[in-house]
């Protein structure tokens, strides 16, 4: 109503706080709508609602061959907020070749000091968004090598990360001997591991521990023989492995834990309560404490989902457990089933927040105040986002480091697709009329952030994590609605559930993915995806020059041929209308678009381009002349990079509606300064 | 407590008083309306008014186009904030004119007049440039209170911080914000009281406040309480005639919708108008009681003259 410095507009805005909640509230959190159900639309295949139910009334399948399966217990201190662990990893060598080599993450030796590659690198804008103040570490004790006659090889392992001596998270480890393809290792180990306070959604805040990346990790051999290894760069996240987990926590009684997999086992003893963990077929581990957590136990489909909130916080909860009861189907029916019996929702206390919105087999954080108000869909989406993870990353486990639009960008178009199907337009927020979509934010993360180089590069390369967001989770996640949109949204759905199926506890890569579209969409499609994935390219239509002339005479005249530019002659009778209408494409990408024109008469001429040349000429003639046309009607190419040049008209009508609202915002801010 | 004072007693009383609200809407919708014009002319330079629906595609469900306009238009917006601010003070500052007029068409009511009509005539020329000042000085004490209020808060929350549950620091700073909100409303029926009494009784800005706030200590139960009550039915009409207009959808140019909308919005202002020209001649009542400080105002205003 006015400045800030005036009290009746903080006196309004308190009772709008109040009353907007209050209608909203008066609605309560809805029962969730079913998802949705895709039609048959094409002959002789099969629709993805059918798939996705036959898959769903299918028992729980399959499950990876383990690679890294490790057996740990892990003790927390929870004064000295460290996890003292021991326990074994059996890793496998399912490449090609032999290796005489291992390579160990110890991620949290990223937060050791300011000189590690994670806190040199620029980071004021990452996820955490600032360095740790309490420093973290991880340190190995013990590193016995069974099959090596147990050999200690703790002393060689290399200090630090190859040509990086400043930095201690990629540890190389020679072997005395090559294991052999399809030979075991049994590794013993034991290492401390000192939490830095919430930093990369790992670390500890007052009492709440999250322990995230707290074991030493090996990391992924490829089939070739190459290793997957890399340092903890603060725009990256991780890679690993699928293998069997048995993990042991034992921490204070009193505390609640969450943790990847299921418990199989609780017992408290001497003050002490311990927790069997167990979690086939994952890549990852991670489990917090808290005392004054507040559980809500659920059963979504097959899944039993655990919520873990703070005091004050069950309306959000409700919220949370409501977006599950939606989104879980709704991937399940476009990506596969998820495999696992259990889902764990952590929802950090608010002084760490930063703990909030990340995602880890069987387990995902997420976020928000207990007063979100109930216009924001906060809440929703980023449970919707880190739920989609458990596919486009936990499920198709992609190298995130070095394709990290594989995991962000494909999840973030499969929350806009699901937060969408829930809310309809109203997916982000829906405040007294003002209504926006996650595609809409979306698109204004993409003009936000820096356009000048390809998605599809490492995360380590991005300028800051304003670039990588804009980038990797937005551009990418409406370069696929647009290959939706313009190719067919079936089609593309049906894409991505090839590709799920087909990698599915599996590392693919881009060419994997483009692979799988090129034959659902034709390459047509995978020409445009590369250029925009890999090249940078973009594209922008605009209506250029429309011209309209009244013919004099009767002989021949430009065809009202509008399925091209060029069509013979022919007659037209004296006093009909020759329009001529220029549509522009700037950028690289050649995506086919609509063009709508409409003439004086009211008229509604249709016409498609293939998005050929740089301009296309629409000629028409008719008893009216054209006066308006629209480029792109259904905004389908939602990575044009203006949509504001898409139309023209004759006549401009004065902007009503907006005046309207500006005058009752201005008056308002009027009355409210008013002394 | 004293009796509302009935406004509209007579038809030159009525008409007048319409008159003064006529006024003071009016200008409030030209400042409105210059303020806004460098906005809507950078809307519509934008594009969006090559549409179909023109502008009203900005309100579509979705917000795609809103976001569109605002991002491209957003370094000429930034641009703008800084003039706007300032026209909008100036035009807020103008408004002490209307409100002149509009006290004083109150004060011809019976039983609302607090000075004589010659000592209000010639303390005309030296009324605006109080008021003016009273202005100036109330939006500096709202600064302060803001300030003190924020303080306040921040510390409430903090005092709180490390509890488990994490309603109490939010409640913790409501409860401040509310006792913020409690001196916000005294501080405008204080400058509102001293308004009545530069326009009315010709004092000077300090003798205003120091009567305002001496009426507020003897009778500041019945100001506040009437003051607030006013107020919260002004706030009411607003977010009625927001949420009523809201419900008209104006993303596909229908004219009536939006003509509908624009009617209601101005409907609303206009019933805040109102509502506080009913407190003002509440406060306009609310004299001292009989005896020994009104005849001191009486003596005061006429020794001024």
């Amino acid at each position: 109503m006015a400045g800030l410095l005036d009290l009746r507009s903080i006196a309004l805005a308190a009772l709008c706080a109040a009353l907007v909640p209050a209608i909203v509230l008066g609605r309560g959190v809805e029962s969730p709508p079913e998802p949705e159900v895709l039609p048959v639309t094409e002959p002789g295949s099969a629709s993805l609602a059918s798939d996705g139910a036959s898959a769903a009334r299918a028992p729980r399948p399959d499950r990876a061959a383990p690679v890294a399966s490790y057996t740990l217990t892990a003790r927390l201190d929870e004064t000295a907020h460290s996890v003292h662990g021991e326990g074994t990893l059996v890793w496998r060598n399912t490449s090609q070749t032999s290796t005489a080599e291992l390579y160990l993450h110890l991620y949290l030796n990223a937060f050791e000091n300011a000189q590690t590659l994670f806190n040199r690198s620029s980071f004021t804008r990452a996820r955490s968004g600032r360095a740790p103040r309490r420093w973290g570490k991880i340190t190995l004790s013990r590193l016995v090598a069974r099959e090596l006659g147990g050999l200690d090889l703790l002393s060689s392992l290399e200090p630090h990360t190859p040509g990086d001596p400043l930095d201690a998270t990629d540890r190389r480890l020679p072997l005395p001997r090559p294991i052999a393809p399809g030979e075991s290792l049994t590794l013993e180990l034991e290492w401390e591991a000192v939490l830095p306070d919430i930093v990369e959604r790992t670390g500890v805040a007052r009492d709440f521990h999250f322990v995230g990346q707290w074991f030493p990790k090996v990391a992924r051999l490829e089939a070739d023989g190459t290793w997957a290894h890399f340092p903890f760069h603060p725009h990256a996240e991780f890679y690993a492995d699928f293998g069997d987990y048995d993990v042991t926590l034992d921490v204070p009684d009193g505390m609640v834990v969450g943790a990847t997999g299921r418990r199989v086992s609780e017992s408290v003893e001497g003050g002490r309560r311990r927790l069997r963990q167990r979690a086939d077929s994952v890549h990852d581990f991670a489990w917090t404490a808290w005392g004054a957590f507040e559980r809500r136990e659920a059963r979504v489909g097959s899944v039993d989902v655990h919520l873990l909130y703070p005091p004050g916080n069950t309306l959000n909860a409700e919220r949370t457990l409501a977006a599950l009861r939606f989104s879980l189907p709704f991937f399940e029916a476009r990506y596969g089933t998820y495999p696992y019996p259990d889902l764990t929702v952590v929802h950090p206390p608010v002084f760490a927040a930063s703990a909030g919105g990340m995602e880890y087999p069987t387990l995902i954080t997420t976020g928000g105040p207990w007063h979100q108000p109930l216009w924001s869909r906060a809440t929703e989406l980023v449970t919707i986002h880190e739920l989609g993870h458990q596919w486009f990353y936990g499920l198709i486990a992609t190298h995130e480091p070095r394709w990290p639009f594989l995991d962000e960008g494909l999840n973030s178009y499969a929350e806009t697709l699901a937060s969408e199907a829930l809310f309809g337009p109203t997916s982000a927020s829906d405040l007294a009329g003002l209504a926006l979509s996650a595609t809409a934010l979306h698109r204004a993360g993409m003009l936000l952030g820096a356009h000048d180089g390809p998605l599809a590069r490492p995360a380590a390369e991005f300028v800051d994590f304003a670039e990588l967001g804009g980038l990797v989770y937005s551009r990418t996640a409406l370069v696929f609605r647009t290959l939706g949109n313009v190719y067919g949204r079936d089609r593309l759905e049906r894409a991505f559930r090839s590709y799920a199926q087909r990698f599915r506890f599996g590392h693919p890569t881009p060419d994997d993915l483009l692979q799988t579209l090129e034959e659902e969409l034709g390459s047509d499609a995978v020409e445009n995806a590369r250029g925009a994935l890999f090249e940078g390219h973009g594209v922008n239509y605009s209506v250029r020059d429309v011209r309209s002339v009244r013919r004099r005479d009767a002989v021949a005249v430009t065809p009202p041929d509008l399925a091209g530019s060029g069509g013979a002659p022919a007659a037209a009778p004296p006093g009909r209308f020759d329009s001529r209408v220029v549509v522009h494409r700037e950028g690289e990408l050649r995506l086919p678009v609509q063009i709508e024109l409409t003439t004086a008469g009211g008229e509604c001429i249709e016409y498609s381009w293939d998005g050929g040349g740089r301009d296309e000429i629409i000629l028409h003639t008719g008893a009216h002349p054209v006066t308006a046309v629209r480029v792109d009607p259904d905004d389908a190419i939602l990575i044009d990079e203006s949509l504001l040049d898409n139309a023209w008209r004759a006549e401009r009508p004065a902007p009503l509606a907006s005046w309207d609202r500006a005058l009752f915002a201005f008056q308002l801010l009027l009355a409210g300064l008013a002394p | 407590m004293s009796p509302v004072p009935n406004v509209f007693a007579s038809s030159p009383q009525r008409a007048r008083v319409l008159a003064a609200i006529g006024v003071t809407y009016l200008t409030r919708l030209l400042v409105a309306a210059i303020a806004s014009y460098p906005l809507i002319a950078s809307i519509d330079a934008s594009g969006i008014g090559q549409f179909d629906a023109s502008d009203g595609k900005l309100f579509e469900p979705g917000g795609l186009y809103l976001l569109e306009v605002l991002l491209h238009e957003r370094d000429e917006w930034i641009a703008l904030v800084a003039p706007t601010a300032v026209l909008l003070v100036a035009g807020s500052l103008a408004g002490v004119a209307p409100e002149r007029l509009l006290l004083r068409a109150l004060a011809g009511a019976p039983g609302a007049t607090e000075s004589s009509p010659r000592a209000v005539e010639c303390s005309a020329g030296r009324a605006l440039p109080r008021l003016v000042l009273l202005a100036l000085a109330t939006w500096v004490a709202r600064a302060l209170l803001v300030f003190a209020t924020v303080a306040l808060a921040s510390t409430a929350r903090s005092y709180f911080a490390s509890a488990r549950d994490e309603r109490l620091p939010s409640i913790a700073a409501s409860v401040a914000v509310l006792v913020g909100l409690c001196g916000g409303v005294l501080l405008s029926v204080v400058r509102d009281r001293a308004a009545i009494e530069i326009t009315l009784a010709g004092a000077t800005p300090l003798d205003a406040i120091e009567r305002a706030l001496g009426l507020l200590r003897r009778r500041g139960l019945g100001l506040v309480a009437r003051f607030t009550g006013w107020t919260l039915a002004g706030f009411a009409a607003v977010l009625a005639g927001a949420f009523a207009a809201s419900a008209f959808d104006v993303s596909t140019r229908r004219g009536a919708a939006m003509m509908a909308a624009a009617v209601l919005h101005q409907l609303a202002i206009v019933a805040q108008i109102a509502l506080r020209t009913t407190w003002l001649s509440s406060a306009i009542a609310a004299t001292s009681p009989p005896g020994e400080p009104r005849a001191t105002e009486r003596a005061q205003a006429d020794a001024f003259l």
